[in-house]
């Protein structure tokens, strides 16, 4: 039987440990390439083409080595598209062989059968397949054309080799949130556990957030389903949400630079995966005592453990469920850091800032293709 | 329940690491995160680890005074699966 989500909830003591930061992340991203096969338009780290100054494989062993000896628990690898990594595979049992656990998300294009049994013996490897709806037509308007064949090909040959259990990743759009029943049984179908994560406006998602956002009537039904699915995962995605009843299992905290963190392509490190802008730059791997550097003492990272959160929530009733929400979501919003979320259930949300223009994604690494939404037709690049 | 006589482990799949405020642990297999806070379990586990038994290792970090929350804690940590009877 496959576990719930293992962290129920935990007391506000412990929560206020963890905002103060450890002395390693839990876990972290670590997008190791932004090439991909793929151009989803709502890409957080809006991927595609390959950056030259990408790490290569001995330097990405040796980061590998960093997060080990620091006690990181394990790595959530991205991209981009992983697999695309001629190295991929030796990156996953060097990982492996240390025992520091990985979970990867992939477009599954190319988990074949030579990829399946390569990582058969992996004990502490999860897959993360992801996909954006129950059937083509649904997933491939956002993913692309050929992209929801290509997930089910790869769902069929681990399933097929039965090499391990694997993970269906969705992102709740306006399109699909209303599809979840459908995500859930495909997910029985392949005895694979469903995981539900937050939409940002981060990357290429900046671009169509105004038309994929779910609604506030959509996050409450969200909400709801969710509530009656405690073994669906949702990487602790939806704390804005607590509000609207008891709160999701989780942290139900914001852990950017406090317990994750993440590692771009080139080495950059960033608050998180939705926060790829300057302002949440840490530094670079190869800056003076590398990573390990960065998360004990970085100024940002520092600020960030010493915040008390946003100025304009400290008082409302609901502070200690939601705590002030998603920092990316509002930052890339134009709301400004001090705001309640854009998405607050309370209806306390106060728009785009004034004063301040509204942040701009690094969309550097997108191919040029055309996003087609209800309101306008934008060229990327 | 916890017995001194008897040595302990972590469970397959755990990691244990310190922190400032006493120790965290992950269950890489349940996906369990535990704060653990106190100090000297950490180093009650690790000496078990390096082949004593619960009793030596409680009085090789604590010296003959054995506090019952050291004990509480370690309980807990067996029924929440981060330990394990070492064979």
């Amino acid at each position: 039987m496959k576990p719930a989500n293992a962290i129920p909830r935990i007391s506000r003591a412990a929560k206020e440990i963890l905002k103060g930061g450890l002395s390693a992340p839990i876990c972290l991203t670590w997008e190791i390439t932004y090439a991909c096969n793929l151009s989803c338009i709502h890409c957080l780290s809006a991927s595609g083409l390959k950056d030259p100054r990408e790490l290569n494989t001995t330097q990405a062993l040796a980061l590998v080595d960093t997060f080990r000896e620091m006690g990181v628990f394990y790595i959530n690898i991205g991209g981009g598209e992983p697999t695309t990594r001629k190295d991929f595979l030796e990156i996953l049992r060097h990982s492996d062989s240390i025992g520091i656990g990985v979970k990867f998300s992939t477009n599954g294009a190319f988990i074949d059968r030579d990829f399946a049994s390569a990582i058969k013996g992996f004990r502490y490897t999860d897959i993360q397949i992801s996909i954006d709806g129950p059937d083509q037509k649904s997933n491939d308007l956002v993913r692309g054309v050929g992209s929801y064949e290509k997930a089910l090909r790869a769902m069929d040959t681990l399933k097929s080799y039965g090499n391990r259990s694997f993970k269906i990743s969705v992102v709740a759009t306006k399109s699909n949130v209303r599809e979840l029943d459908d995500l859930y049984r495909l997910a029985k179908f392949y005895d694979a556990e469903l995981r539900v994560t937050r939409l940002r406006p981060s990357g290429r998602g900046s671009l169509v957030f105004g038309d994929l956002n779910p609604s506030a009537e959509d996050n409450a039904s969200l909400y709801h389903w969710l509530r009656l699915h405690p073994d669906v995962l949702t990487g602790d995605s939806f704390f804005h949400l607590s509000p609207l009843g008891s709160p999701l299992a989780g942290l139900n905290i914001c852990g950017a630079g406090r317990v994750v963190c993440l590692v771009d392509p080139i080495g950059d490190v960033y608050a998180c995966p939705f926060t790829i802008h300057e302002t949440f730059r840490a530094g670079n791997i190869s800056d003076p005592g590398g990573f390990r550097e960065i998360w004990s003492n970085s100024e940002l990272f520092r600020s960030m453990r010493s915040s008390n959160g946003p100025t304009s929530c400290q008082s409302c009733e609901a502070y200690q469920t939601c705590q002030g929400g998603c920092m990316s979501t509002k930052f890339f919003t134009g709301a400004g850091l001090d705001a309640p979320d854009p998405d607050c259930v309370l209806g306390r949300a106060q728009g785009p800032s004034l004063v301040e223009q509204v942040p701009r994604a690094d969309l550097s690494h997108s191919k040029r293709v055309f996003i087609t939404t209800r309101s306008e037709q934008t060229a990327t690049n | 329940m916890i017995e001194t006589t008897l040595r302990y482990r972590l469970a397959d799949g755990v990691s244990i690491r310190k922190e400032p405020f006493g120790a965290i642990s992950y269950n890489q297999l349940t996906r369990q995160l535990v704060l653990i806070t106190g100090q000297g379990v950490l180093s009650v586990i690790e000496a078990m680890n390096a082949g004593e038994c619960l009793a030596s290792a409680m009085r090789l970090v604590e010296g003959d005074e054995v506090r019952s929350g050291m004990i509480d804690a370690l309980n807990g940590l067996l029924s929440r699966g981060v330990l394990r009877e070492a064979s």
